[in-house]
């Protein structure tokens, strides 16, 4: 790698980014994040009632859903960011791509966790073999073999194209898990559908702030993430540059 | 007119007059079945209104049901589920509380071990860049001295 083909690729770093102060958007977002959780969590404890049939557990549902959201978002970034990397050849673009499948897997993992929780309760059964719960997880295995493969030894051109490649094949699967309840009847609720959900007004108002919340919290997250893994990425460049140069020798 | 009055109902009196009690029993009980027959097979002005404007939609349904336009119920939608507020005392077989408090601490420490995951790679990170410029710096003056 060449000078001129790390200021190409790397676009010039922000003054914020030259100083090391976090940029003053990061920090309101992460703020404005940690209230709306707050406001989110106390709606969820205090203002929506207990369900009438699955009772307290029926609470997973406020932060199941916005987690199943977030995962959407993270994995669907990561696809979009992958297809403007391979177009574009910007390692910003592969930032953003690392970051949100991160961000997606963790969601992922989140959605995985909880489901069971209530399944517990709701089915008597910790997991089932539902479509939407079978669908979930081979998208989540998409973007762990994602993230696996960008993490083996030093990532190469090569690997950051391949993995590109698999994040848009892992975005022909999220529409398949959304329509998964409709294909393949499961066992899976669906209480928000195209004919209203059935809801309490008060159930209503937790869900719309957690929904909220896991927005903000996604775009936090990836944010903060896609700047880490850029800086990384950066120094990487300078130091396989500086080996180059035999300024220094690689370790 | 008073001639025509009397001369009209005159006759008619002298009919009715002239009927026997058979044939008065006959004509009142013809009377009696047109009347309920009337009212059991006319429908009230109200309901025939309805039918009428009904009628037109009910042909359109049936018309978009057999072209397939008529929107259909969906598997998901055929399964909606409603979640309610309890009303009174709550009695659960399952402890939902234990669930409840596990779900929420998975989440709370999944996201705080990746916040902190973040700050491990930005701290190695700027290790690596520290490191770099250190070397960088040091072979500097080297430089100068060859040039």
């Amino acid at each position: 790698m060449t000078r001129f083909d790390i200021q190409a690729r790397f676009p010039p770093m922000s003054a914020a980014s030259r100083t090391g102060t976090p940029p003053l958007g990061w920090t309101l977002l992460g703020l404005t994040t940690v209230g709306l959780l707050g406001i989110a969590i106390y709606s969820i404890f205090f203002l929506a009632p207990v369900e009438e049939q699955m009772g307290v557990v029926q609470k997973i549902f406020y932060f199941h859903v916005p987690s199943a959201y977030a995962m959407y978002l993270g994995f669907a970034i990561c696809a979009v960011c992958s297809g403007l990397y391979l177009f574009r050849q910007q390692e910003r673009w592969d930032a953003v791509a690392v970051a949100a499948a991160e961000v997606g897997v963790l969601f992922c993992a989140v959605v995985l966790v909880s489901g069971p929780l209530w399944a517990r309760k709701a089915w008597g059964v910790w997991w089932t073999w539902d479509p939407r719960l079978t669908t979930t997880m081979l998208a989540g295995m998409i973007f762990v073999a994602y993230l696996s493969l960008r993490s083996f030894g030093t990532v190469g051109d090569a690997e950051k194209r391949f993995a590109a490649a698999l994040a848009l094949a892992g975005l022909c699967v999220l529409p398949i898990i959304h329509k998964s309840v409709d294909l393949w009847r499961g066992q899976h609720p669906t209480v928000i559908t195209s004919q209203g959900g059935g809801l309490d007004a008060a159930m209503w108002l937790a869900l719309a702030l957690s929904f909220l919340a896991f927005t903000a919290l996604v775009t936090w997250l990836i944010w903060t993430r896609a700047r880490i893994e850029s800086n990384r990425a950066r120094v990487e460049a300078l130091q396989s540059f500086a080996v180059q140069q035999g300024l220094f020798e690689e370790r | 007119m008073n001639r025509v009055f009397c001369a009209a109902f005159g006759d008619l009196q002298k009919t009715a007059l002239r009927l026997s009690p058979l044939r008065s029993g006959l004509w009142s009980g013809a009377l009696a079945l047109f009347v309920l027959g009337s009212l059991f097979t006319c429908n009230p002005s109200g309901q025939a209104r309805v039918s009428a404007q009904e009628a037109p939609a009910l042909r359109d349904k049936s018309a978009q049901k057999e072209d397939g336009l008529l929107e259909k119920e969906t598997p998901g939608d055929s399964r909606a589920a409603a979640f309610r507020a309890v009303s009174g005392p709550q009695t659960e077989s399952i402890p939902g509380g234990i669930l409840l408090v596990s779900a929420y601490g998975i989440v709370f420490f999944l996201l705080l071990g990746y916040v902190i995951r973040l700050g491990s790679i930005q701290s190695k990170t700027a290790v690596r860049l520290s490191d770099l410029e250190a070397i960088l710096a040091s072979k500097e003056p080297d430089e100068r001295e060859e040039d």
